[in-house]
């Protein structure tokens, strides 16, 4: 391990463009329990057999509306929720010997590996409030990483936070301050100081700037780019909103009910979007522009629901396309163009609008 | 064309707090007209949402409205016939007297944030769809027909039997499925999306003149926000209603708003019609906030946001001058931070509030 893992430049023998993290068919199920004996009576089905991959350096955005998984995807990955099955594969640093990587998969690790391999993932949550622990100053807060993985070395370890503090925006002297003292768009600043503070490869931001007003969303955003670059991170960026997650990402999947809809290059995907549920998310997202006159798709009805989701492809119901065969056959999530996924029956012979 | 309904003039609202005075809404002036809609847009504690409870007398405590009035131009169904308006100063009127209360719901219909909590969660399965109390929030554990209905009876006089149908209509025109069975459920038996609609029934049952839309869709997703949008759109068309629509969310703006004020700090920094709003800022502060969004559909690879520097004053401390100085790009120094900008027409409609179109 590195006398002084952190604010160093990422390992440079990564190249961009080698995949960092892989996920494969990845399930997980929630059990619906009822009862006096809490007999299983069904499942919610919230991440159903879930596939992609963020290469390093880069940014995938996974969006959707709410319910739709994205943020249990996230989770289970660093296996906060324990996945139904799948794999997880991760390319570490950590478990290999002599700087070279080493492909693992996350879900068969032990506990001793586990631990390792998280100083390289880390985690940027939604709400800036419950978050952070109202108990602790700013100071322990981005420094308990370090002291849980046994790197914190007393003296030096203030140096260490004092720098990423100022990384990220904030003074030294909102070292001994407390959480409540500050603003919504400090918060999530410590909480992107804390998630550096370990020098991680792969950061998960889970809805990062949904909290935020949209002056300090844009100062949040740009902090994340800049420290993208500097960092050589990877984000895999979970968020609802179109706009950010085009700004944003390199790649982006959509979700809807516990499966990717489509995955594919940004601009790709919103120009040239292969599967319906996009171009209608996409004509549903209100433009700042009052002279855009808009052929809106509306959808009908509501996002399914996952323990009971309809048969065949899962947004048949709400589809403007859909046939017969969209109610009974679940359509393969499949590479319809070079780095363009898409699981929709009539992806090929449909032509649809992006923006 | 244009004939005011509630006009806004030099309001103040204050609270007075152990740490001292906040101006929670600054000298606002504002006109929403008749069957138009009035965006208003700004960060949290701009206070957009104070302005909208000033207006129903509804300034939660220790808020006070210390300044200015707002004015109400009632109009009365006279056997329809003649109009006549007659013209109410409700910043004058008891908060919990008779006037009010006819108005609030009846004639400024509401909408909030939190369709669940919006709703009155302690009503059981047998509460009688006549029993009129004069609430107007949706119950959690109310049926949702009992609570339109209780709106109507509330505010008309009519029979249950009247009251559910008018329930059962409502909820079909704003896109609830079966409502005739619908009428029936509770609020924790509806999904988010459709607890706004059943809210925005509620303020729609009485045909209000105006309704006052907080933020009605930021708990929504894009998909149901577009429904909901839709669905506004359509029956303010049919009821000519106005509408003042509060929000951060410039995208709903742009769809929504005839006409846009922008507040910063509880003052108005900018108003005009929406087109000219979003194409040719005059303030700043709105120039900034128009930039600072994301764009969909524009991509510039590794383009950054402009964002505004700083944050948002301390409320107690406010900056001298024009309280948006010590964030401004225009910032001029000398004239900003000693003269607060007044009230300046720029265009037709178009007014600002900055020292940049001000000869100082």
């Amino acid at each position: 391990m590195a006398a002084e893992p952190q604010m160093q430049p990422a390992q440079s023998k990564a190249k961009a463009g080698d995949i960092l993290l892989d996920v494969k068919g990845l399930k997980k199920y929630f059990p619906i329990q009822k009862g006096l004996l809490r007999k299983t009576v069904g499942h919610v089905k919230a991440v159903d057999d879930v596939s992609f991959f963020v290469r390093d350096g880069e940014t995938l955005g996974l969006v959707g509306e709410s319910g739709c998984g994205k943020t249990t995807a996230g989770r289970t990955i660093i296996r906060l929720y324990e996945p139904t099955a799948g794999q997880v594969l991760f390319n570490s640093h950590a478990l290999a010997s002599n700087g070279d990587r080493k492909l693992v998969n996350l879900l068969e690790l032990s506990p001793e590996d586990m631990k390792t391999v998280r100083k390289e993932i880390s985690m940027v949550f939604q709400d800036p409030v419950n978050s952070l622990n109202p108990r602790m100053t700013v100071s322990d807060i981005v420094a308990e990483p370090l002291t849980i993985h046994g790197l914190n070395l007393g003296p030096e370890t203030e140096a260490i936070v004092i720098r990423l503090l100022e990384r990220v925006g904030l003074r030294p002297d909102h070292l001994r301050r407390y959480p409540h003292e500050f603003s919504g768009g400090q918060r999530q600043r410590i909480g992107i100081a804390r998630a550096l503070s370990l020098n991680p490869r792969l950061v998960i931001c889970d809805e990062p700037v949904s909290a935020l007003d949209v002056s300090i969303q844009a100062q949040t955003l740009n902090l994340l780019q800049d420290l993208q670059q500097d960092f050589n991170l990877s984000y895999l960026f979970v968020a609802h909103d179109l706009s950010v997650v085009q700004h944003i990402s390199d790649r982006v999947a959509v979700m809807y009910v516990g499966k990717i809809a489509e995955m594919a290059d940004a601009e790709e995907l919103y120009s040239h979007p292969l599967h319906p549920y996009t171009e209608a998310l996409l004509s549903a997202v209100p433009k700042a522009d009052p002279l855009y006159k808009s052929d809106r798709i509306v959808m009908q009805g509501e996002v399914a629901d996952p323990s009971n989701p309809p048969s065949g492809c899962y947004f048949h119901p709400r589809c403007s396309y859909a046939e017969e065969v969209c109610k009974l056959k679940t359509p393969e999530f499949r590479e319809l163009k070079p780095d363009h996924f898409v699981a929709c029956h009539r992806a090929e012979e449909l032509q649809l609008e992006g923006i | 064309m244009s004939e005011p309904l509630i006009e806004v003039k030099d309001l103040r609202v204050e609270f007075d707090v152990r740490a001292g005075i906040v101006k929670a809404v600054d000298g606002l002036t504002l006109t929403i007209q008749r069957g138009k809609t009035l965006g208003v847009i700004g960060e949290s504690g701009c206070g957009k949402s104070m302005t909208a409870r000033a207006i129903l007398n509804m300034i939660p405590k220790p808020g006070k409205i210390t300044q200015g009035k707002i004015v109400y131009h009632r109009r009365l169904q006279n056997n329809g016939q003649s109009q006549l308006d007659d013209i109410i100063e409700l910043t004058e009127l008891d908060p919990d007297g008779k006037v009010i209360r006819e108005i609030r719901g009846g004639e400024i219909g509401m909408i909030f944030q939190e369709p669940m909590s919006s709703l009155t969660p302690v009503y059981t399965a047998g509460a009688h769809i006549n029993e009129a109390v004069a609430l107007h929030h949706l119950t959690p554990i109310r049926k949702v027909g009992d609570q339109i209905a209780e709106q109507v009876l509330a505010h008309h006089k009519l029979t249950k039997e009247e009251a559910r149908e008018i329930a059962v209509e409502m909820l079909r025109r704003v896109g609830i499925p079966k409502p005739s069975q619908r009428v029936d459920s509770y609020p924790h038996q509806l999904s988010g999306g459709q607890r706004q609609r059943v809210m925005i029934a509620i303020a729609l049952s009485c045909e209000p003149a105006m309704l006052i839309a907080d933020e009605p869709t930021t708990a929504l997703d894009v998909s149901i926000e577009a429904q909901i949008l839709d669905i506004m759109r359509e029956l303010q068309e049919s009821v000519n209603m106005a509408i003042m629509f509060i929000t951060h969310n410039l995208g709903v703006i742009a769809s929504m708003a005839d006409e846009v004020v922008v507040m910063y700090m509880g003052k108005a920094v900018e108003q005009a019609k929406v087109i000219d709003l979003f194409k040719n800022a005059k303030h700043p502060y709105t120039q900034a906030l128009l930039k600072s969004i994301p764009h969909l559909g524009k991509k510039k690879t590794g383009a950054r946001l402009a964002s505004i520097s700083g944050m948002v004053p301390d409320p107690f401390d406010l900056p001298t001058g024009c309280v948006f100085h010590p964030r401004c790009p225009m910032f001029m120094p000398g004239k900003c931070d000693k003269i607060a900008p007044s009230w300046t027409k720029v265009d037709e409609d178009h007014y600002v509030a900055c020292l940049l179109y001000e000869e100082v």
